[in-house]
């Protein structure tokens, strides 16, 4: 069976992704792993936050928790097959995912964001698409898009 | 009736992304636009030398437009609506032609994508950045469907 990877940020944008996947998914009679990276580099957490165990117990905890919910929104769609989380940088982590659990397709989405902001929110989308073993479709979503 | 840009370039690998855009049009029983942006080749066979600027563009893209139909000549016919060549930036050629043609979805090879032509700003690379629709970055020659 096929296998495609939803990275998902709980953003409008990822939802949007994750819609499509479904799609392809029915067409492809794939199945879906979700995947929500907590970002810890150097030692801090995304909000720059320092990395204390009580803390990333507490933030694993809330975070699974919120994939499991993306994934009961969707099960009627008989495609989830697996909820993922993992941590560090994003764009390294979720082309490692792609090879670990063999899929076939990453399905991510964008704003696409363009000069200084594509610095950070684009260099994600950019780095898996650099690193990534496999294809990946780029979702370009509506919401947020820059004017 | 949904439409799939599919950007070819003149690499043996074109066939391969030529494919899993055709996988993806069976399934979404979508048309393929096949698109080639032709640039003035770093060395130039020495007949064409003499040509004027405007023989030598008609010149580069009636081959590759050659090149294409005989790509297109591969797979199903039914599949493709157009097969086309324009004198053009690889990346701003397909991002113009996908826009104008408001195509659903536009598929690219990810030749030339590794860590350090992300840096150079290669076709692929700058396509990511700029594309306001769609993508599929196809990476080697595994099959979508089942």
């Amino acid at each position: 069976m096929k296998a495609l990877l939803v990275p998902v940020d709980f953003s409008a944008t990822s939802e949007d992704a994750l819609v499509h996947a479904i799609d392809l998914a029915d067409e492809l009679d794939a199945k879906i792993h979700l995947l929500h990276v907590i970002r810890i580099v150097d030692g801090a957490l995304g909000a720059g936050l320092p990395v204390t165990s009580d803390r990333v117990t507490e933030l694993i905890a809330h975070q699974q928790a919120a994939l499991d919910r993306v994934a009961r929104s969707h099960h009627g769609s008989g495609r989830i097959a697996g909820c993922w989380l993992r941590y560090g940088d994003a764009g390294a982590v979720i082309p490692d995912a792609a090879t670990e659990l063999a899929v076939d397709l990453i399905v991510i989405g964008t704003r696409g964001v363009r000069g200084i902001a594509r610095t950070v929110l684009g260099s994600v989308v950019e780095a898996v698409m650099g690193a990534a073993a496999c294809h990946v479709l780029l979702i370009r979503s509506q919401h947020g898009a820059p004017a | 009736m949904k439409h799939i840009l599919v950007a070819l370039d003149a690499s043996p690998r074109a066939r391969g992304v030529l494919g899993t855009a055709l996988q993806l049009a069976t399934l979404a029983d979508a048309k393929l636009i096949l698109y080639r942006a032709v640039g003035i080749p770093q060395e130039l066979p020495r007949e064409r030398l003499d040509l004027t600027d405007q023989g030598l563009e008609a010149s580069l893209i009636e081959e590759a437009q050659r090149d294409l139909e005989g790509l297109a000549m591969t797979i199903d016919a039914s599949r493709v609506e157009l097969v086309f060549a324009t004198f053009a930036t690889a990346w701003d050629g397909i991002c113009r032609e996908a826009r104008s043609r408001d195509v659903d979805l536009v598929v690219v090879g990810a030749q030339g994508y590794g860590r350090l032509d992300r840096l150079l700003g290669t076709t692929a690379a700058k396509v990511v950045n700029h594309i306001d629709r769609n993508l599929l970055v196809v990476r080697g020659d595994r099959a979508l469907t089942p």
